[in-house]
């Protein structure tokens, strides 16, 4: 009898007391975090209206500023990028997106070398989702890889989740402070001016990401899911530090050109523009800073004004031989 | 399986309330299945292995016991051939086809062609080995009476709590608890579930946080700083392993607990020794009583013509074997020795802890100068290779920099929260507050001590499924 009373007792006191203090771990969290949050309940939950999506990794994340995409082809973007997303990350978003907003004209698809290896847990960070576990989407996606009924419906063991720099966030934040921010802007963040010392350093691991049929067949899917809504999709390839991407990707560009190929999906890569031999553009060798970011926006935004975004693209290759510089 | 795993979170109840639920005569085939289970977790074919063990010791049990004189010795000594055998295969094969090599072609002869085993070492290979080993020890000397029923055998080398990384048990102690029918004691279940929160929160809370900055630091050891090195060596690591292999004992003793057993106490606040040769009496107690039992005192007896020499060389032996069974590498040997000689200099100088104790600043000397040795020789464990051990030991003795090195995957927080829970571990244990695990109290305060736990755990725990060091052996 003591101890189903101990056991009843013990849960009692674990689950109220845990729950209580979830309260303000969350509250400190959100408010550290906001820029994060907010960014992500704009995708997630909003509803306004955007003529174009910017979706992919951090290589969109930071790269790509709405500001110049907007009064260059004077539109409405957002930046949707997601830190270490790949294919079945970005589609997630990209239906997340779908299903609360209307549809956007263009959707710009920005893949990393990494995007077609789906891994037993493809998202990145899964973190930055919990809170958003009653969206069905979101729910499905994050349930092969967590135990997302026992996050959703005892949400303080999401804290079992967290690393201690998300601890020490939600702590600043109990105390009123917020993640120290470089500016934003719908969605986009500035990555600094940091960059590249020499001699030069890999950061990054020379890993030769495989291309899963998983990931093709996420990309398949998302065009699919672009053709449905109407929606013209561009895939694109960020600049990259003097090709130290080379070991990354042997069999990236071919799936990649293939599959645009064969759908008629223009593919822009900037993998060999000048600029990319410029150690002061890149924060390391996949990532620019801010002032790399501004110029290649901009010539981003010219690419797309030139390949007239507006009408039907008939001749791809045309159109990849272009911009291959 | 994983003690910290998820599965482990859900297969301990179940397995605790069919084993209460079961009558007492299924219950050994019960604990049995479910020692398969969770062995097989790991890789499943590796119980084979498992089992020509079993075999080979249940019927060398019989056959010692049965046997007389000659004969009796002869059978023992094959039966520790054949179980050494099994183990020097799988774990020390490779390791002695490379010092071969080195020793060949260091004496002139030409290189030939080495075929290495491209095998996983089988999870608690030593434990198990050493644990059968004990059955047939104690056997011949007529300690205990060999086993008869196959299934209560197979279940003292296999018994879940302590499968893996032990405490290596014998046979005086186990094989009767498996013949004792059990009730359920609830009482006794919570005092386990305690023990368990505790070992838990050791592991989660501090050994795993503690190994982020110390994997770090190892795998950088030429770009770090020296402070970093300090910080790793001294402090990090030695905490790092206590907490993770004691985690590791209190939750294989928790839980046995629970379902009735009583397990051999493994660690005694080893970091509180005055001496290295006390640190070896709280430390692993049930690895060091093993090789004192059945290594170390049949060599001093063999020698003892020698007098005081027999006693090095018992010591200088067994550390060296010591070593070795931990790891088939030279630095895991050069552990063990440092170990053995700095306890043949207590020996042959007369330091002892006894002494030590009856001032407070010898007491404070002692206790510093030991945990110092200790965590030094633990940079040879944890190194693998000799070249980075000693890279690592220049950087802190020789080519100081006194620079600290940020380390990405550590928190302002993760430094604070690994010092905190280090100074309050050794608070805990200083005022012996483990007493509030192995008592029972009013509900109310068992509510207290086990919520406190859970909360802990909850809010400070690293749950990334690190397994535990000694797994590896």
């Amino acid at each position: 009898m003591k101890f189903i009373k101990y056991f009843l007792l013990v849960l009692f006191v674990c689950i109220s007391l845990l729950a209580l203090i979830f309260v303000f771990f969350r509250k400190g969290y959100n408010t550290y975090f906001s820029f994060e949050q907010s960014r992500l309940k704009q995708i997630i939950n909003g509803k306004g209206y955007y003529d174009a999506l910017f979706v992919g990794s951090s290589r969109t994340y930071y790269h790509i500023n709405p500001k110049i995409i907007d009064s260059v082809l004077n539109l409405r973007s957002f930046n949707g990028g997601i830190d270490g997303a790949n294919l079945f990350e970005i589609n997630m978003i990209l239906k997340c997106y779908l299903a609360s907003h209307p549809a956007p004209r263009y959707v710009i698809a920005d893949l990393p070398a990494s995007a077609f290896e789906i891994a037993e847990a493809p998202i990145w960070n899964p973190n930055i989702y919990f809170p958003f576990l009653n969206n069905e989407i979101v729910f499905n996606s994050l349930r092969p890889s967590k135990r997302v009924y026992l996050l959703k419906y005892l949400p303080f063991l999401q804290i079992t989740e967290w690393d201690d720099f998300l601890r020490q966030g939600a702590f600043a934040g109990l105390a009123g402070k917020e993640k120290p921010l470089a500016p934003h802007y719908k969605g986009y963040l500035e990555s600094g001016t940091d960059t590249i010392p020499l001699p030069f350093k890999m950061t990054y691991l020379t890993t030769d990401f495989p291309v899963n049929p998983d990931g093709t067949a996420l990309l398949e899917e998302m065009i699919k899911i672009c053709k449905k809504n109407n929606i013209r999709l561009v895939i694109t390839y960020a600049p990259v530090y003097k090709l130290k991407d080379e070991k990354m990707n042997p069999a990236f560009f071919p799936t990649l050109k293939y599959i645009c190929d064969t759908s008629h999906i223009p593919f822009l890569s900037y993998r060999y523009l000048s600029i990319n031999n410029n150690h002061l553009l890149f924060r390391d060798e996949h990532h620019l800073n801010k002032h790399g970011a501004d110029i290649f926006t901009t010539l981003l935004a010219e690419d797309l004004k030139n390949i007239e975004i507006e009408q039907a693209v008939t001749r791809p290759d045309e159109k990849i031989l272009k911009v291959w510089r | 399986m994983l003690f910290n795993s998820f599965d482990f979170l859900l297969f301990f109840p179940v397995v605790t309330l069919f084993y209460f639920l079961l009558p007492h005569k299924f219950r050994w085939f019960h604990l049995l299945a479910a020692s398969c289970i969770f062995y097989m977790a790991f890789v499943p074919v590796y119980i084979l292995i498992l089992f020509a063990t079993i075999i080979i010791d249940y019927v060398a049990g019989i056959l010692i016991e049965k046997a007389s004189g000659k004969t009796k010795k002869l059978l023992l000594v094959l039966a520790i051939v054949l179980n050494i055998l099994i183990l020097c295969i799988f774990k020390y094969y490779n390791f002695f086809l490379d010092q071969s090599a080195i020793i060949l072609s260091a004496l002139g002869f030409r290189q030939f062609e080495l075929r290495y085993l491209d095998i996983l070492l089988p999870i608690g290979l030593s434990f198990h080995t050493f644990q059968a080993l004990s059955y047939i020890i104690e056997v011949k000397r007529g300690n205990v009476k060999a086993e008869r029923h196959f299934g209560i055998y197979s279940l003292y080398v296999m018994f879940f709590p302590q499968l893996v990384a032990g405490p290596i048990e014998r046979p005086q102690n186990m094989l009767h608890q498996f013949h004792e029918e059990k009730h359920f004691d609830g009482n006794r279940v919570i005092m386990g579930l305690k023990i368990m929160l505790w070992g838990f929160v050791k592991k989660l809370v501090i050994a795993d946080r503690l190994g982020i900055y110390v994997d770090e630091v190892y795998s950088s050891a030429q770009t770090t700083g020296s402070l970093n090195l300090w910080l790793a060596v001294l402090l990090f690591f030695p905490f790092q392993i206590y907490c993770d292999f004691s985690g590791y004992s209190s939750i294989a003793v928790g839980s046995a607990t629970v379902l009735g057993f009583n397990l051999m106490e493994n660690f005694r606040t080893p970091f509180s020794s005055l001496t290295t040769s006390e640190l070896w009496n709280r430390w692993h107690i049930s690895l060091s009583s093993w090789f004192r039992d059945y290594l170390y005192q049949p060599i001093v007896i063999f020698l003892r013509d020698y007098g005081k020499w027999s006693v090095v060389a018992g010591l200088i032996i067994t550390f060296f074997l010591s070593g070795l069974w931990h790891g088939a590498g030279v630095t895991f040997i050069l552990y063990g020795l440092f170990q053995g000689i700095v306890i043949v200099i207590e020996y042959l100088f007369g330091v002892k802890a006894t002494k030590l104790s009856k001032k407070p600043y010898l007491k404070l000397r002692g206790i510093l100068i030991t945990y110092f040795l200790f965590s030094l020789s633990l940079i040879f464990f944890r190194s693998f290779g000799l070249r980075k051990a000693g890279r690592i030991l220049k950087k802190m003795f020789w080519d100081i920099d006194m620079q600290f090195v940020h380390i990405p995957k550590m928190a302002d927080f993760s430094y604070f929260i690994s010092v905190a829970s280090i100074a309050a571990l050794l608070l805990f244990e200083g005022s012996r507050g483990e007493r509030l695990l192995y008592q029972n109290y009013s509900l109310r305060k068992e509510t207290i001590i086990t919520s406190g736990m859970i909360i802990l755990l909850i809010l400070f725990g690293v749950f990334y499924n690190v397994s535990f060091i000694y797994f590896q052996f």
